[in-house]
């Protein structure tokens, strides 16, 4: 760890961190205690703080919490030497984090890109930005997607296969080879592809949405579906209200309204793992497939294209800063994003203990532990 | 003549915004809205692009511009720098305390008298 300690320009200490800047160079005391100021969750019970540095986000944080536990996480001596406070830790095992708000800085991210806990509080922060992001809305959802909320019966599976597609580059060659397999299995899509599915004359089984956001309406819009239709308890109820056909809901785990309506119904809540794909995952387990296929599902693009031809998402990336590069299928070299890493390191894990065996037909996509690619040719065997 | 006075016009009004949305960037990545600061960072570096080149033709049309072309290439170097290592709070800092602080003193172009 190279830490770097210099004087801000209001005189105070300020400190970088593998040449990064963890707190501001004109006045980093008062910027760190705006930081805590703006994530501080009173209605938590105790606190974690990652990261103790030169101190200033755990003094603002421990005057806030008044006397609830504050724990604040040392990745190196060199933290304690500078600021011994009895809230200081240098072991998360044995810590009881229930009820606890975990509080990671992005500047303590960005510095530590290459340390072991560095996937693991990524996730975290992942997660926390998003569901800050759209709490309001998924509550409003919520409410009214309530009206689905009862005598939920989820339709069997008709076959052992399911095929999972998603959106990913690689559907535009894939989508080929499904038709040529499709009575082999049920076929799920996510909805960003359902449009595609059906130009390509495919019929998908079902359809699975989970975004809160109104832009996903336009997936099943003027889309002529009358298939079922899965979607997160939380997912955007203007789209929900647009489908025709039969409405599913999925209670998730970690949502504590769905995790309610989902007892009381006598229904299990299931894992979200961040995106649609993960949801979906989590919908073909609990419906006891052998073998779950994933089309489209890459994680990675080549060059700027995010998403398939005709698929109703996608962007171009403009700027490859950003951007991270994995190994693909075939060996070669291939861009990813902190997000698509997210999901990716779910399904390794989702994988490693799944009943059915997952496979993926994404040959350019990002290779994933425990998840077979197969050919065209071996596509059929199945 | 009136097509200049736009031009200087809209030139006045964009210099006087720059500083409001500069600390608003630096406020969207000191509470970690980093896509929300890179949106608002691209409109930046396009806004100063077309500042530079209407400070041009203003120059041309005998008019006195008192943006250094050299100092807004520099912010934008160092504003690159930060973004390659991901380093936030260089960033959000050059916006709050470089950026913003030098639009706030920036004298505005006079336009001509119809």
């Amino acid at each position: 760890m190279n830490w770097v300690a210099s004087v801000a320009k209001n005189g105070e200490a300020t400190l970088n961190l593998n040449g990064v800047r963890l707190y501001s160079h004109y006045r980093p005391r008062e910027d760190a205690w705006k930081w805590i100021d703006a994530e501080f969750d009173e209605t938590k019970e105790c606190y974690l703080l990652i990261g103790l540095g030169l101190g200033y986000h755990a003094e603002r944080l421990v005057q806030l919490a008044n006397d609830k536990p504050v724990h604040v996480y040392y990745f190196d001596a060199f933290e304690y030497e500078q600021t011994p406070i009895e809230q200081a830790i240098n072991t998360l095992e044995q810590l009881d984090l229930s009820n606890c708000q975990i509080l990671i800085p992005n500047a303590w991210l960005k510095a530590l890109q290459q340390h072991p806990l560095f996937t693991y509080l990524e996730d975290i922060k992942i997660k926390q930005q998003s569901y800050k992001k759209f709490a309001d809305i998924m509550a409003h959802n919520f409410e009214e997607n309530k009206k689905y909320f009862q005598a939920i019966k989820y339709p069997q599976k008709q076959r052992s296969t399911a095929y999972l597609v998603a959106s990913g580059p690689s559907l535009n060659e894939t989508i080929e080879w499904m038709k040529e397999t499709r009575h082999k299995a049920d076929i799920y899509v996510v909805g960003s592809a359902l449009k595609m599915l059906l130009h390509a004359g495919i019929e998908p089984y079902a359809t699975i949405i989970s975004d809160a956001q109104p832009s996903i309406i336009k997936q099943l819009q003027h889309a002529n579906y009358n298939g079922t239709l899965y979607f997160l308890s939380t997912a955007n109820a203007e789209a929900v209200e647009v489908h025709g056909g039969l409405c599913v809901p999925i209670f998730q785990q970690g949502y504590p309204d769905a995790e309610r309506v989902a007892k009381s119904l006598n229904l299990r809540t299931l894992e979200t793992g961040g995106s649609v794909s993960t949801v979906a995952i989590s919908l073909l387990e609990h419906l006891a497939y052998d073998n779950i296929v994933m089309f489209g599902q890459d994680l990675g693009f080549i060059g700027d294209t995010t998403h398939a031809t005709l698929s109703t998402s996608g962007r171009k990336v403009i700027n490859t800063s950003q951007l991270r590069t994995v190994t693909a299928n075939n060996g070669e070299m291939i861009y990813t994003t902190s997000n698509l890493q997210v999901y990716m390191r779910w399904i390794e894990q989702k994988a490693a203990k799944l009943q059915a065996t997952l496979y993926t037909t994404s040959k350019y996509g990002a290779a994933i532990k425990h998840v077979q690619c197969l050919t065209r040719e071996q596509l059929p065997t199945l | 003549m009136n097509e200049l006075n736009e031009v200087v016009q809209s030139y006045n009004e964009y210099i006087g915004n720059v500083a409001a949305g500069s600390l608003q960037i630096a406020e969207h990545l000191r509470k970690d809205e980093v896509q929300q600061a890179l949106q608002s960072i691209l409109h930046f570096s396009e806004g100063m692009s077309w500042l530079v080149e209407a400070g041009d033709a203003l120059q041309r049309n005998g008019l006195q511009v008192s943006l250094q072309v050299e100092k807004i290439h520099e912010f934008l170097n160092e504003i690159n720098s930060g973004l390659e290592v991901q380093d936030y709070v260089l960033v959000a800092d050059m916006f709050e305390y470089e950026i913003a602080p030098f639009f706030e003193q920036l004298t505005k172009v006079e336009g001509i008298e119809q």
